[in-house]
């Protein structure tokens, strides 16, 4: 990213879009403004930005979609989202969707820039007004809680037999599936779970009551 | 004693013997409004045969009652005519007493006692010499009535074996008098059943299991719309019965039958035009100690119930839609005007107190007026979710309902929320009512459970939705609080019914409470 990054700028309010885009006109390349989700798309692989600054509730296609959809396109562009969604819950979505910042549009002025910076050098940032003084990693467990439930129906089968003790071969065997698929099952699973061992993937098991202690 | 007067005293009572059991044959299966003929005709034939001059029969009646009522009366030769209502407590006040002790009395007129004056002169006016008088009962029952047979040429001797036949006479007709009275007393209450059904609109039905065939009052007949007149079975009604209900029809009866017990049954008749709803309650009928021979109930024509009930379910639903509406266009008006505006707010109150050239009092001014703009935020996005989930749209259910869980911790309520291959994508409305079912149920808990723990689990599997809301805590009387729509119960059914699913809840004082819901991922597909 060179010394003045490239950003695209999206929200449905024109007046806040425009107070955004000369907010960062001293210290950014505003790209282009958009109003829409679906120009963004349309728009963003000519433009090929080093930022995206989405609104998520946007008319045709919201900022989340967006983002899941160019993501491929841009690999290398950092996502922010800037809103007046106050959810938690929508925060931690966006963070799984690969966001760097999570921000209120209330509090741009002192945020917006300085999350482009630390997006820039690779740090994640959520509002304050969210977390609540807690650290991102802090914010994104306690928030996150009822989340870390949703595993389908095949990677709860599977994490109940390693549990259990199988190799992931037996695993295979048992539900006749490649060893592979397997592997990608376990993969994903720590990956979900936030554990990097066979142990961690126990306690997981067993605290999703999948397993006995 | 002589051979011949033996004999003769033998015929005499082989006579009365055929004629005793001429007159209890009489009785068997006489119809009630005979008997009272039959009574007499005897009273008649036992004066005949015993060369007596008089009987009468006196009887309780329910509109005197203590008093006794002269019924019978047979008399060989004229006399005074009987007064017009003869009362026993008047003409013989010392007899009756004493017919209250259950005895039989046999009376003279040389022996009457000084404090049976007022009898004695009764019996001198019809001129009475000498009398049998025995308290008529049946089975050791109560006091029913008297009968007596006298002379009035002489004074006569009762033998004993006189008395011991004209006892038996006396239980012959206590005995019809009683089954008189109980067969009255049936029809009696048959014909108050009839009024109390034909009253209420409702038509009454038996049916003989063994050959099938129904016996029903008129009103039934108009109900199903069958002429006066033809033979019914239990196939003539099924056929009139519409045929989506007519298997359910069919094994009710038959679990009716099978298990003696009641029979319970809504259902549709086939009809052109206005569907007819019936509602038939019965039961089926055992004689004594045996297999149940007969099912009797009652139908009556719950069309306009029907009608009302599901123009108010309609009603309801579209209540409970309109508000959701209504809910959803405020929460997004408070999302896309209110909020926006204000955060645009908060950041010219920013820029300006970045910007200006101001002194400190100002700018710490204008950060103050930001930092209220940024409080009302909080506030107004805490109401517009509260009004409407927009999150449900953004996120999915799962998520939605997650939060739902999380945030009751704030009640001092841990929900274990489980989701299971939830897809992200639902129909709106299918979404919107599992979240509210599971905000009221949850609500519940923590306002009634009194425990600090929940589970919700939301699972996709076979085709359908379902979601349970799981706790140990105290429970409820189910059958008590839905009749009065309490804990939003009647607007947890109304929601899923309005997306096609199903409700339901397990639950009684202390044994915790589950609410299952069941339905399809799009509105208008069947669970």
């Amino acid at each position: 990213m060179s010394a003045r990054p490239k950003v695209i700028l999206a929200d449905d309010h024109a007046m806040l879009l425009a107070a955004f885009e000369k907010l960062l006109a001293p210290a950014c390349d505003v790209v282009g403004t958009f109003t829409d989700g679906r120009a963004v798309v349309e728009a963003a692989e000519r433009l090929r930005p080093d930022v995206l600054v989405l609104d998520i509730s946007m008319p045709v296609l919201n900022g989340m979609d967006v983002c899941r959809q160019l993501r491929p396109v841009l690999p290398r562009a950092r996502w922010i989202f800037l809103t007046v969604n106050e959810d938690a819950d929508c925060a931690v979505e966006a963070f799984r969707l690969g966001a760097s910042a999570y921000l209120l549009k209330a509090s741009a002025v002192s945020e917006l820039f300085a999350a482009i910076q630390m997006a820039a050098r690779g740090e994640r940032f959520v509002t304050p007004l969210l977390s609540r003084g807690a650290s991102l990693e802090q914010f994104l467990k306690t928030s996150a809680a009822p989340g870390a439930n949703e595993l389908t129906s095949r990677q709860r089968q599977v994490l109940r037999l390693l549990a259990d003790g199988r190799a992931m071969k037996q695993v295979a065997d048992e539900l006749k599936v490649t060893p592979r698929t397997v592997a990608f099952h376990k993969y994903t699973l720590m990956k979900q779970l936030g554990v990097k061992t066979n142990a961690g993937l126990f306690r997981a098991a067993v605290k999703l009551g999948l397993v006995q202690p | 004693m002589p051979v011949a007067l033996l004999q003769a005293e033998l015929e005499d009572r082989l006579r009365f013997e055929t004629l005793l059991s001429e007159l209890s044959t009489q009785f068997i299966n006489l119809p009630a409004d005979r008997v009272d003929g039959v009574i007499q005709d005897s009273l008649r034939r036992v004066c005949e045969h015993l060369d007596l001059d008089l009987s009468s029969l006196w009887q309780w009646t329910a509109t005197t009652p203590r008093n006794f009522m002269l019924t019978h009366l047979y008399r060989r030769f004229d006399g005074p005519p009987p007064p017009e209502h003869p009362d026993a407590a008047d003409l013989f006040p010392w007899l009756l007493g004493k017919m209250m002790e259950g005895k039989a009395l046999v009376l003279d007129t040389e022996r009457m006692v000084p404090e049976a004056a007022r009898d004695q002169e009764t019996r001198r006016i019809y001129g009475v010499k000498s009398s049998v008088i025995m308290p008529l009962t049946a089975g050791g029952g109560p006091l029913i009535g008297v009968l007596s047979f006298d002379t009035m040429r002489e004074e006569r001797a009762w033998s004993q074996d006189l008395l011991q036949r004209l006892g038996l006479v006396a239980q012959i007709c206590a005995n019809a008098i009683v089954r008189k009275n109980f067969e009255e007393s049936q029809r009696e209450n048959e014909e108050r059943v009839q009024l109390a059904a034909h009253a209420a609109g409702a038509g009454l039905w038996v049916m003989t299991l063994a050959n099938q065939k129904v016996w029903a009052t008129r009103r039934l007949r108009e109900l199903y719309g069958f002429p006066p007149d033809e033979t019914l079975t239990y196939q003539s009604f099924l056929e009139a019965i519409h045929p989506e209900d007519r298997a359910q029809v069919g094994r009710e009866v038959a679990r009716a039958v099978q298990t003696g017990g009641e029979l319970k049954l809504e259902y549709r008749l086939l009809a052109r035009g206005r569907a007819r709803w019936l509602i038939s309650l019965g039961h089926s009928y055992s004689p004594a100690g045996g297999a149940p021979d007969r099912l009797m109930g009652v139908t009556v024509d719950i069309t306009d119930r029907r009608e009302t009930e599901a123009a108010l379910r309609d009603l309801s639903g579209k209540l409970i839609q309109a508000q959701e509406d209504e809910r959803a266009r405020i929460a997004k008006e408070l999302h896309d005007g209110v909020s926006q505006t204000l955060s645009l707010l908060a950041v010219e109150f920013d820029l300006l107190a970045r910007r200006a050239p101001a002194p400190e009092r100002l700018r710490a001014h204008f950060e103050d007026f930001s930092a209220r703009a940024k409080a009302l935020l909080g506030e107004v996005h805490r109401l517009s979710h509260a009004l409407h989930p927009a999150k449900l749209e953004q996120l999915g259910l799962a998520a939605a309902v997650g939060g739902l869980c999380r945030d009751l911790q704030a009640s001092g309520v841990t929900v274990q929320f489980e989701a299971v291959d939830v897809p992200r994508a639902l129909d709106n409305e299918v979404a919107l009512c599992l979240y509210r079912v599971c905000q009221e149920a949850l609500q519940n808990v923590v306002k009634h459970a009194g425990v600090n723990r929940a589970a919700v689990l939301l699972s996709a599997s076979g085709g359908e939705l379902r979601l349970s809301i799981k706790d140990d805590g105290l429970g409820f009387d189910l059958a008590a609080r839905s009749g009065h729509g309490s804990l939003g119960l009647v607007s947890m059914r109304e929601r899923v019914r309005m997306v096609r699913g199903e409700i339901d809840w397990e639950t009684q004082p202390g044994y915790g409470t589950v609410v299952r819901a069941r339905v399809p991922p799009r509105r208008g597909e069947t669970a």
